[in-house]
C-alpha cells in the first residue's frame, strides 16, 4: 500500500496541475500555507505570514507544510480531475533578546499549475494539450518586537521569485503529439510586510499591510524548431494588500475567529497599462474547540472573489470567479517534538459554466518544545 | 484488490482528457493549419558513386546491371617464386547464387574511395569503362558454397603481370546471368577475400587478406528513359524535388510534414528497399547532380513492396521542412530550401529501382501541419 501511495503521489505531483482557474493573471492566490490557520478558514492576518503575530515566543519554532489536492472541474457536461502534491511552506521563528523575534520563511504567493486539453476542432482532428508548472514564491526575513506581553509589531522583507513553464503540445491529424512551444517565465520582485497584533487570553486582533510592489516577469518563448527564441520583459505593478483578523475565546474550550483580506487590485498595471484586474476581498470565519486538552478541532469557512475574471463561453464575455471553502482541522501532539497539524478543505469555485470542486489535505509538521505548555494564540 | 482499485482510479483520472477549462486560454491559442502541396520542381539523375564502404561485392550481369569486383591484396614482392607450390584465391559467397567468373589482373592504379565504373580515382578515368585489365585470365571458377578456393596462376606469370597484381589488384568478371555477392573487406576477418600461398619446402602457408575492394557497377543505358523519376542504389539513381514553402510563416512550428508517393518497383533483388530523404545544401539548378546534400538523412525507411502494388510511401520530414521555413532572408524567401533528394541508403545495398510517378494520385505530395506560437500569459 505504501508503494502504491508513493506511485500515486508521485504521478500527481509531476503529471497534473492544480486548478482550472490558474491560467490567467499571475495565477491563483495561495492562502497561508499552515494547517492550523487553514483549519480556521485561512485568515491571513492571524497566520504566521503576519510578522506581527508573535506576541509570545519562548522557543524556536519551525514549521514545514505540505499540500495534496485534487480538483474536479466541470464544464458543459464534461468533468475532469487534476491534482497536485507539493511542499507548501517552511517557516522559522526564533526568540531574540529584548522580546524580539527573528523570522525566516518561504511560502507560495501565486500558483500557475494547470493542465488542460482542448476538444477536437470541428473540421480537423487537431487537439491541444497545455500544461504549466510553477508559481511565485516569497523568501521572507523579518523581525518582530513584543511589547508589554500584549502587543507585537513586526516587519518582513520578502523577495519574490519563481517561475513557470508552459508546454504547448499539439496533436496532428495523424494522432502524433509534438511539443510545439515552451514558454518559460521568471518572476522577481521585492516587497515589505508590516504586521501588528494585540492579544490577551480571551481576545486578539491583528492586521497586516503589504504596500504596492513591482514584479518583473522575464518571458522566454521557445518556439520549437524555429531558430530564434523570443524574449520579453513585463513589469507588473500590484497595489497593496490589507488583512485584518480577530478572535475571541468565550470559554476555555472554544475560540472564534474572523478574517478579512482586501486586495484593491483594480489599479494593477501591466507595463503601465491597466491590467484589468478587480478589487477582491476574502472573508473567513473559524472556530476551534478543545475536544481534549491535546486535541483541538477546528472548523472554518471562507468566501472570496478572484482578482481576474474567467472567460465565458461567449467569445467576448468574462465572469467573476467566486470561491467558497469549508475547512476542518486538528493537531496531533508529537511528544518531545511538537505537533502534526492537519487540515482538510473543500473549495467550490465558480465562474459562468466552469465549476471546480477542490479537495485539499494540508499537513504541517511543527517543531515546538513548548507544545505541552501551549497557550492559545490565534492562528499559529 | 485494493491496489487494483487504486490503480483503476488513477487510470480513470489520468486518462480523462475532457476539454474542461480550455476556453480560459482563449486569445492565447494560436492558429493551426494544414496544407498539401505538390513539388514545384522535380528531376531525376543517375550518378556513379564509389561502393567501397560496402561489406559485400557484387558480381554479375542481368538486363539492368553489370557488376565487377575489384580487389587488392597486400602481396609482398619478396615472395620466393621458386618455392611456391600454389597460390589460391579464397572467396566467401554471401548467398547461394551460382556465378561463374574469371579473374584478370588490373592494369591501372585505383583508389577505392573514388573508384567507379568510370573513374579509377578522383581525377583519372579508366581507359575502358568498367576497369582496365590485362587480357590473360589468371583464375576462373564458379561461386558456390560458403567458401570458394580458386587456384591462381601467379608464380608462372610474367614478373610485370605479377607486379600489376600486387600493385593494382585483380578484377573479377561475371560470366553468367544473375547477381551474386561475396563478402568484402568490410566483413568480419574470417570472411574477407584472401590469397593463400602454399610452399613446396614445408614452409608454412601464408595468407594475405584483401585490404581494399570495391564493386564497379553500371546500368544498361536502355533501362533508363528520359524523364523517368528513379530511385536506386549501385549506379545511384536519385530523385530531386523542391516544394515552395514560402507561404508558411517563419514563426510557425511544423507539427508534421509528411512526404508521400506511390512507388512503382521496377527492379529489385531484395524484399526490403532502404530509402532516405536528404536535404540539399546547394542549388540543384546550379550544380545539378553534383549539388551537395546533407549527409544526415532527414528521414529513412525500409520499403517493403506490397503484393497489391498499391502501397504508399510515407516519410516524416518535419525537421527538414522546419529548417526551410525557419531560414528566410529579408524578403521572406526560404534561403535554405534547395529541395530534397530521395535516394537509396546505403547506395551500396542490393540493387533495386523504384519509379516515382510524376502525375496522378501516386505523385509526390507534401502534407504539412503547422502551428503558430501561442500568445503570452500577459497581454
Amino acid at each position: 500500500m505504501k508503494k502504491t501511495a508513493t506511485i500515486i503521489l508521485a504521478t500527481l505531483a509531476f503529471g497534473w496541475g492544480q486548478s482550472f482557474f490558474n491560467m490567467r493573471g499571475l495565477g491563483g492566490i495561495v492562502p497561508p500555507a499552515d494547517a492550523r490557520t487553514t483549519g480556521l478558514g485561512s485568515p491571513c492576518a492571524l497566520s504566521p505570514l503576519n510578522p506581527g503575530i508573535w506576541v509570545t515566543l519562548n522557543q524556536t519554532s519551525l514549521a514545514a507544510s505540505g499540500l495534496a489536492g485534487i480538483a474536479v472541474g466541470t464544464q458543459s457536461g464534461s468533468s475532469r480531475a487534476v491534482g497536485t502534491v507539493r511542499p507548501a511552506s517552511a517557516a522559522v521563528a526564533a526568540p531574540l533578546p529584548l522580546q524580539c523575534r527573528a523570522l525566516l520563511g518561504i511560502d507560495d504567493r501565486f500558483n500557475q499549475d494547470f493542465d488542460v486539453w482542448s476538444e477536437s476542432l470541428p473540421d480537423t482532428a487537431y487537439r491541444r494539450h497545455v500544461y504549466s508548472h510553477g508559481g511565485i514564491h516569497a523568501l521572507r526575513a523579518g523581525i518582530a518586537k513584543s511589547l508589554l506581553g500584549r502587543f507585537c509589531l513586526g516587519l518582513d522583507y520578502s523577495h519574490l521569485l519563481g517561475g513557470s513553464k508552459e508546454e504547448w503540445r499539439f496533436e496532428g491529424n495523424s494522432g502524433a503529439y509534438s511539443t510545439t512551444d515552451t514558454i518559460e517565465t521568471d518572476y522577481a520582485g521585492n516587497t515589505f510586510q508590516a504586521g501588528a497584533s494585540f492579544q490577551t487570553s480571551r481576545f486578539s486582533i491583528a492586521a497586516l499591510y503589504e504596500p504596492a510592489m513591482t514584479l518583473t516577469a522575464h518571458r522566454l518563448k521557445h518556439v520549437h524548431g524555429v531558430v530564434a527564441d523570443s524574449v520579453r520583459t513585463y513589469r507588473i505593478r500590484l497595489p497593496n494588500v490589507m488583512a485584518f483578523g480577530g478572535g475571541v475565546e468565550p470559554t476555555d474550550k472554544l475560540g472564534l475567529s474572523l478574517g478579512l483580506d482586501l486586495r484593491p487590485w483594480a489599479g494593477a498595471t501591466l507595463d503601465d497599462v491597466d491590467a484589468g484586474y478587480r478589487n477582491t476581498w476574502r472573508i473567513s470565519a473559524g472556530a476551534e474547540y478543545q475536544l481534549s486538552p491535546e486535541y483541538p478541532l477546528r472548523i472554518g469557512y471562507s468566501r472570496q472573489t478572484y482578482y481576474f475574471d474567467a472567460l465565458t463561453s461567449d467569445p467576448t464575455g468574462t465572469a467573476a470567479i467566486t470561491e467558497d471553502g469549508l475547512y476542518v482541522g486538528t493537531s496531533i501532539p508529537v511528544p518531545k517534538f511538537g505537533s502534526l497539524d492537519l487540515s482538510g478543505s473543500v473549495l467550490l469555485r465558480r465562474a459562468d459554466d466552469l465549476t471546480e470542486v477542490a479537495g485539499r489535505l494540508m499537513l504541517t509538521l511543527s517543531y515546538r518544545e513548548t507544545w505541552a505548555r501551549r497557550t492559545r494564540r490565534w492562528g499559529y | 484488490m485494493r491496489r487494483l482499485v487504486w490503480f483503476s482510479l488513477l487510470g480513470l483520472v489520468a486518462c480523462n482528457t475532457a476539454p474542461v477549462g480550455f476556453d480560459q486560454l482563449r486569445g492565447r491559442i494560436p492558429a493551426a493549419q494544414d496544407t498539401i502541396m505538390a513539388p514545384d520542381s522535380i528531376a531525376s539523375y543517375a550518378r556513379y558513386v564509389p561502393l567501397s564502404p560496402a561489406d559485400r561485392l557484387f558480381l554479375g550481369r542481368d538486363s539492368y546491371y553489370v557488376a565487377r569486383a575489384l580487389i587488392r591484396f597486400p602481396l609482398p614482392d619478396t615472395l620466393g617464386i621458386d618455392t611456391i607450390a600454389s597460390v589460391q584465391l579464397v572467396l566467401h559467397p554471401v548467398d547461394s547464387t551460382r556465378m561463374s567468373f574469371v579473374c584478370r589482373p588490373c592494369s591501372t592504379a585505383w583508389d577505392s574511395a573514388y573508384a567507379t565504373w568510370l573513374m579509377a580515382d578522383d581525377a583519372i578515368h579508366w581507359y575502358s569503362p568498367g576497369g582496365d585489365f590485362w587480357p590473360d585470365s589468371i583464375a576462373g571458377s564458379v561461386l558456390t558454397g560458403d567458401t570458394l578456393k580458386v587456384d591462381l596462376r601467379y608464380a608462372e606469370l610474367d614478373s610485370t603481370v605479377r607486379a600489376a597484381i600486387r600493385q593494382q589488384g585483380m578484377l573479377l568478371f561475371p560470366r553468367d546471368t544473375g547477381l551474386a555477392a561475396i563478402w568484402s573487406v568490410g566483413a568480419s576477418a574470417s570472411l574477407k577475400p584472401s590469397i593463400r600461398v602454399n610452399y613446396r619446402s614445408g614452409k608454412n602457408p601464408q595468407t594475405f587478406t584483401a585490404t581494399v575492394a570495391t564493386t564497379l557497377i553500371d546500368t544498361l543505358p536502355n533501362t533508363i528513359r528520359s524523364g523517368d523519376l528513379l530511385i536506386g542504389p549501385g549506379v545511384a539513381l536519385r530523385t530531386w524535388m523542391r516544394f515552395r514553402v514560402d507561404s508558411i510563416p517563419e514563426a510557425a512550428t511544423i507539427a508534421s510534414a509528411e512526404l508521400e508517393f506511390r512507388p512503382d518497383v521496377e527492379y529489385r533483388r531484395s524484399d526490403s528497399l532502404p530509402l532516405a530523404v536528404h536535404g540539399l545544401a546547394q542549388s540543384f539548378a546550379d550544380k545539378g547532380a553534383y549539388a551537395l546534400y546533407d549527409p544526415l538523412a532527414a528521414a529513412s525507411l525500409y520499403y517493403v513492396p506490397a503484393s497489391d502494388t498499391d502501397s504508399i510511401i510515407h516519410m516524416d520530414i518535419r525537421g527538414l521542412v522546419q529548417s526551410w521555413t525557419s531560414n528566410r532572408d529579408s524578403t521572406g524567401r526560404d534561403t535554405a530550401n534547395y529541395g530534397l533528394l530521395i535516394m537509396a541508403e546505403p547506395e551500396w545495398s542490393k540493387p533495386f529501382r523504384i519509379r516515382v510517378p510524376r502525375t496522378g494520385p501516386g505523385a509526390p505530395r507534401l502534407t504539412i501541419e503547422y502551428v503558430m506560437p501561442p500568445e503570452d500569459r500577459f497581454r
